[in-house]
């Protein structure tokens, strides 16, 4: 068991790896989406590994494919095209991708030097575990978490809603019609 | 807590590197938060910066469940510590303000919190990307200029083709 979480485990890290590298590189957004979509989906199997199913369900359910849609919309509305090669970003890539490379491979000398102690826990927790310790201990959180999610959609709305008006505003005249019509 | 996730790797058996501990999840969560912040520095357009943001929320989330999972009531001794073992317990708090739960699942309850903002930044930054295209029908970053000083070289002078 332990030898298929293994194998599991490094499959699922070479199948995230090449998803951020290829979310990265690509000029195409849609592109870059996808790969972003399955780094998630990734994500979710690392959820499974670590004794947390319904996190992984929820992963895969959230951010493979409600804000997968949520990105996919969001370029068909904008009407995207590819990335415009820029020098400025192109020298920003060029000087970034190395220095946060050397950073992180000084940041990972501590965890190389030492190994992390103990045996991952066998315990699952299931959904109810969850729900308990949800409502009982961080109630407050999950109150103002989801007040938060209320004003952003409230907020999100009143810019486009507010954008609209603006926009019947200004292709009318004094007297109601459209510009053009009263004659 | 910072001495019980340490110790000393065993030099004497390099196949135990192999199997997957908690020092291998936090590499790849610090991996992947670089990589979205190499994203979101060098995007040309806001989705991308977006997407990026989300890679970091992400590598977030899974740090706070590995973390969950690796240490847990056989790797933790703070609970076994008493006053009388202690002098930082001693002098700083009582014993039972350190009492470690760990039948509870915090660190996912922590990754389900992360990952329901990270929704919503991702729904209101699209809401005001949109508003942005509204307006100046174009959301790549060169273009969003407006407040520029007229101190600062124009970089769109320079080699710009576009991509097929």
């Amino acid at each position: 068991m332990e030898v298929l979480n293994t194998i599991i485990f490094y499959i699922l890290i070479l199948i995230c790896t090449l998803c951020a590298a290829f979310c990265l590189f690509q000029k195409s957004t849609i592109n870059s989406i996808a790969g972003a979509i399955l780094l998630f989906w990734g994500f979710s199997g690392f959820y499974f590994l670590l004794n947390a199913p319904y996190l992984g369900a929820i992963q895969i359910m959230l951010w493979g494919a409600g804000i997968g849609i949520l990105m996919l919309f969001s370029v068909m509305m904008t009407n995207l095209k590819n990335d415009k090669k820029n020098s400025l970003l192109f020298s920003l890539k060029t000087l970034f991708t190395p220095v946060l490379g050397i950073i992180f491979a000084l940041l990972i000398i501590p965890f190389i030097l030492y190994q992390f102690k103990g045996f991952k826990s066998i315990q699952v927790y299931t959904m109810s575990d969850f729900a308990a310790n949800l409502y009982k201990n961080n109630a407050f959180a999950f109150e103002l978490t989801g007040i938060l999610l209320f004003a952003a959609i409230l907020g999100v709305t009143a810019v486009i809603v507010i954008k609209n008006t603006h926009k019947q505003v200004s292709d009318t005249d004094n007297t109601g019609f459209k510009k053009g019509e009263n004659v | 807590m910072f001495g019980e996730i340490f110790s000393f790797i065993n030099i004497q058996n390099p196949a135990n590197w192999l199997q997957p501990g908690l020092c291998h999840y936090l590499i790849f969560a610090l991996f992947i938060f670089i990589t979205g912040l190499i994203i979101t520095i060098t995007s040309g357009n806001l989705i991308r910066i977006i997407i990026g943001i989300e890679f970091m929320i992400n590598a977030v989330s899974l740090n706070f469940v590995a973390i969950n999972a690796f240490v847990n009531e056989n790797n933790s001794y703070i609970n076994s510590l008493t006053a009388s073992n202690s002098t930082i317990i001693q002098n700083f708090a009582p014993v039972e303000n350190l009492f470690f739960n760990f039948s509870i699942p915090e660190g996912q309850t922590l990754a389900l919190f992360t990952t329901v903002i990270g929704a919503i930044n991702m729904a209101a930054g699209l809401g005001l990307i949109l508003a942005v295209y509204f307006k100046f029908k174009n959301i790549n970053t060169n273009g969003l200029n407006n407040l520029k000083s007229a101190d600062c070289p124009d970089y769109d002078d320079l080699n710009t083709e576009d991509d097929i």
